[in-house]
């Protein structure tokens, strides 16, 4: 029997979303700031998917169209100036144009009612996923996993290869309705975006399939081209030069990370630029230079294999990928709070929205004094891990640290800020970030990878300005401690749904926003080992510093690296060359018009910040 | 009683009177919505003037003292709720808890276990003058209301409905539009806002505890256990002897769960509120584990911990422990005790019914 109140508003039983769906519905929630509002929208959306008919049920196509259609019309309804901002954000979610029609049109006719159509409707999706799953046996997690990153990819499929001497390949279009036809997406490719999709020639024919994912980032300002995964079964065949970052693999099975591609410039003169940045004097990156093909390892966008609690006590947590923390040592700290500056939104942030979820790892390396790694050097190893804890807690640093030895101490609680990347910046697809204490959780390594110099007195006649650090030959970080930190990572990662490409070294965002220029601080700036954490190479991507904001590097930064820092800095200026010729303007201007932009948003939030203090 | 004593009583009352403090004026409000805790031990009214919650309580309990013209008096002098019955006078609010202590005699509840008292002849009466008091007449026709009901037990499903039913028809009569809301469920939607109302609700209440596990507001799993902060006072009066009033205000003064007991009373109290915990851990578990439709959730759930009866420092950890020992099936994130545990019910009926409007 049951009572009014258990039907509060419902009717039993309830069947939930699929997890996808929730996860959008969750997060459309969390930027609706009224509580009565988000109830509102959580019981109408949950309920409007109650009443779905179970026959729409029965295409998952025409069933995702109609649940995002409704969440989508659900949260204008209930929250439209609080979602007014978001624009791209739901276009991204909801953005389905095609089966969300072809769903409106069935049901305004109601020609859900007839059984022919609706058999009819179930075998052709039937087909389409059978067809999907024999091309490609990941395909339909994979339209999830891309779903799911909050990215709209738009397939391609060749199902019969790459013909001889076809100009195929790198991003060729964001425009499914040319699914399954090369011819037709060729010509599209060429002819409507020319500017941004690289042409490859191809020495040899490939034979097999191919599958290309174009992700576009939402800002215009630049697009970058993400190959999802290709199969090519001619060891011989090597990819184009303007496979930056990813290599194709051999293994029809696995799926690769979106690999980098650079759109194609070469038809187009850059601008003259006659500013001095010192990128000009850059070396050949290797990321220019035609590349075997090297089986690249898959790196999951979130860690998807739960990692959960498994013991705590009041000294220590364990959790079940053998992650250790110890707890004796946390202190308390501000809470987390800072503003959401939109990637593809030019204006300034509400001032009365805030957010506090965590949504990267930074890691540090201590940059302390570090002894021998020896077994007649524990104590004062010991010694010196502890006097750094209590001087880091004091400081309140970070969130976690991790010693000589692997073990991991909590400093800060998670739910707080750490004091860790004042001046830093990076950003996803959706969001930039202006000073990470308040959105990332600081990682430090006790060790350190640069040693000071004391430069001779024939040096310091010649040159005033030489480096008082360089980069020692290996990192002090220990294999445990590497070990610890990847097991932390995953467990974060898993916890705070962290997305890869969220998880950097500190020297990648550090800046310096008086000067405007990139690696204020260096730590981890060499050798991290990236692949073994499961994340891509962000010493090979794009650094948000330079592509949002324009940020340089002086002549400082070239010489602590020997003229040769990460590839990302030569990718970054180029991608920033791109921009200014998409928009018409001189590089120089175009690089002064971002920085600009960052000074804006940078004074405004400090200037916020000290009125909330 | 004897004649005598009944004299000593008068004075004692009179005296005793002076004291109490005035019940809450009715609020003759135009607000639109309204929730209501209608708990064991108190009723709680949430009312939102100005952007702020206002709440208002009312103990839910009574005491019978002999009929004289001249207590009565005193009772209207002192505006104390009250209400004659034959040869009696019933005061019920928060003056009963006043004048027990005085006589040193219990009070009585109109209400057990979460529902009305079928072993008290004057319950619904008493119920329905403390929610006159607190509960202003609506001047909007179709105002909305929320109370709060408990969760199902397996034994008492019609029970609930003849509870619900008799409150809804009181509260219409005031000229609003009423509904129940599970207690667990108010209780989520009043504390994790913040979480999309994901998360397990529970409410230790006087005579029951209430648990609601929801989803994305969307309440998957509603129970009850027979247990609350009655249950631990009466058990330690047995057996210590005391009376059930003195328990209930060293444990609501002085306990601390986390350190060693002082006395005999305080042993008890830390026994029993073991058994309490434990009994709602148990049953959490075995009603998630029983149920078909406990989702698999994609992340850890928060727990909140509301009512009286969780404010005893040391609970949560009690509750912590015993949890991490009976291996929930649930992953849970965090366990935290409610911002206001004792109005979080109150609070969350308030937005169910900002909600209906």
């Amino acid at each position: 029997m049951k009572t009014e109140a258990s039907n509060y508003a419902y009717s039993a039983p309830w069947k939930l979303p699929a997890k996808d769906y929730r996860r959008f519905i969750e997060d459309l929630a969390a930027m609706i700031p009224d509580p009565v509002k988000k109830l509102k929208f959580l019981n109408q959306v949950m309920g409007s998917y109650q009443k779905m008919p179970f026959y729409s049920k029965l295409c998952p196509p025409v069933a995702e169209a109609a649940a995002r259609k409704i969440i989508i019309e659900k949260a204008k309804q209930y929250c439209p100036e609080c979602l007014a901002d978001n624009h791209e954000f739901i276009q991204k979610y909801g953005a389905e144009p095609r089966l969300s029609h072809v769903w409106s049109s069935l049901r305004q006719y109601n020609i859900f009612k007839s059984s022919g159509l609706l058999l009819f409707i179930w075998c052709i999706g039937l087909l389409v996923t059978s067809f999907a799953a024999i091309l490609h046996s990941d395909y339909s997690s994979d339209m999830k996993t891309a779903y799911t990153e909050k990215g709209v990819f738009h397939s391609i499929i060749y199902p019969s290869g790459i013909p001889q001497g076809k100009t195929e390949g790198t991003g060729i279009a964001n425009h499914s309705d040319h699914q399954n036809n090369p011819e037709q997406l060729h010509a599209y490719a060429t002819e409507k975006t020319p500017d941004h999709n690289k042409i490859v020639t191809l020495p040899e024919p490939i034979a097999g399939m191919y599958f290309a994912y174009v992700h576009d980032m939402p800002h215009g300002r630049y697009q970058r081209f993400n190959v999802y995964s290709a199969y090519i079964p001619d060891d011989g065949v090597q990819l184009p030069a303007e496979f930056i970052a990813g290599e194709s693999t051999g293994n029809k099975e696995s799926v690769n990370e979106p690999a980098t591609i650079q759109a194609n410039v070469k038809d187009k003169k850059p601008e003259k630029q006659n500013n001095n940045i010192a990128s000009q004097s850059l070396p050949a990156s290797d990321t220019v230079q035609k590349k075997e093909i090297i089986p690249q390892k898959h790196f999951p966008i979130f860690i998807k294999n739960p990692i959960w609690l498994v013991e705590k006590t009041k000294e220590r947590e364990i959790y079940s990928n053998r992650l250790q923390i110890i707890t004796t040592h946390t202190v308390k700290n501000i809470p987390r709070e800072y503003y959401e500056f939109f990637r593809n939104y030019s204006g300034l942030p509400m001032e009365d929205k805030t957010s506090s979820q965590i949504r990267g790892l930074l890691f540090h390396a201590s940059e302390s004094d570090i002894l021998d790694f020896k077994p007649e050097m524990n104590q004062s190893i010991v010694k010196f891990s502890r006097l750094l804890i209590k001087y880091l807690c004091k400081k309140k640093s970070y969130h976690y640290f991790i010693d000589r030895f692997g073990r991991v101490y909590r400093l800060i609680y998670d739910d707080q800020a750490a004091f860790h990347a004042g001046n830093s910046i990076w950003a996803d697809d959706d969001l930039i970030y202006l000073n990470l204490n308040h959105s990332f959780i600081g990682i430090c390594f006790e060790g350190r990878d640069f040693v000071k110099t004391t430069p001779s007195n024939k040096e310091k006649t010649s040159d005033k300005r030489l480096p008082k650090i360089k980069p020692m030959g290996n990192s002090s970080i220990t294999e445990v401690q590497l070990r610890s930190g990847k097991e932390l990572t995953d467990w974060l990662r898993y916890k705070y749904r962290i997305a890869q490409y969220n998880c950097a070294p500190h020297c990648l965002a550090s800046v310096n926003p008086k000067h405007l220029l990139i690696g204020y601080h260096l730590d981890l700036s060499r050798g991290f080992p990236f692949e073994e954490f499961g994340l891509s190479n962000k010493y090979k991507e794009p650094l948000p510093a330079i592509t949002e904001f324009g940020f340089k590097h002086d002549n400082y930064f070239l010489k602590i690296f020997n003229g040769n820092p990460w590839a990302a800095v030569k990718i970054s200026e180029e991608f920033l060359q791109n921009q200014a010729i998409d928009n018409n303007l001189k590089f120089h201007t175009h690089r002064k018009n971002l920085n600009k932009k960052f000074t804006r948003l940078f004074e405004w939030k400090k200037s916020h910040q000290k009125n909330k203090s | 009683m004897s004649e005598k004593t009944r004299k000593k009583n008068k004075v004692k009352i009179s005296d005793a009177l002076e004291q109490v403090v005035n019940p809450p004026e009715t609020k003759n409000s135009d607000t639109h919505a309204v929730g209501v805790d209608i708990g064991t031990s108190k009723i709680v009214i949430a009312t939102k003037e100005d952007g702020k919650e206002d709440y208002t309580s009312q103990l839910n309990a009574f005491i019978s003292v002999d009929y004289s013209k001249f207590t009565e008096n005193i009772l209207k002098q002192n505006n104390i709720s009250h209400h004659k019955r034959d040869n009696s006078l019933l005061v019920y609010g928060n003056g009963a808890a006043i004048l027990a202590n005085m006589l040193n005699s219990e009070t009585r509840r109109p209400m057990r276990h979460g529902l009305l008292n079928p072993k008290e002849p004057n319950a619904i009466d008493i119920i329905k003058g403390i929610i006159d008091d607190l509960v202003p007449n609506s001047n909007n026709k179709g105002t909305q209301l929320s109370f709060s009901i408990p969760g199902a037990q397996t034994d008492n499903e019609t029970d609930i409905i003849y509870h619900e039913a008799i409150l809804k028809r009181h509260l219409d009569t005031k000229g609003y539009n009423s509904a129940g809301i599970n207690e667990g469920l108010a209780v989520v939607f009043a504390e994790l806002e913040q979480e999309n109302f994901t998360g397990i609700g529970i409410s230790a209440g006087g005579g029951m505890c209430n648990v609601c596990l929801a989803y994305l507001s969307v309440p998957l799993i509603s129970f009850s256990i027979n247990k609350g902060g009655d249950f631990i006072d009466e058990a330690v009066a047995s057996v210590t002897g005391e009376v059930s009033t003195r328990v209930r205000e060293i444990k609501e003064n002085n306990l601390n769960l986390l350190q060693k007991p002082n006395n005999e009373i305080e042993d008890a109290l830390h026994i029993y509120y073991d058994n309490l915990i434990i009994s709602l851990v148990k049953a959490m578990k075995e009603n998630i584990t029983g149920k078909s439709k406990a989702p698999r959730v994609d992340a850890p759930i928060p727990i909140v911990l509301s009512g009286g009866t969780v404010k005893p420092k040391g609970f949560k950890d009690r509750f912590e422990k015993f949890l991490k020992e009976e291996e929930f099936p649930m992953e849970i994130s965090n366990i935290k005790i409610a911002d206001d545990p004792l109005n979080a019910t109150a609070k969350g009926a308030l937005i169910a019914a900002m909600y209906e409007n």
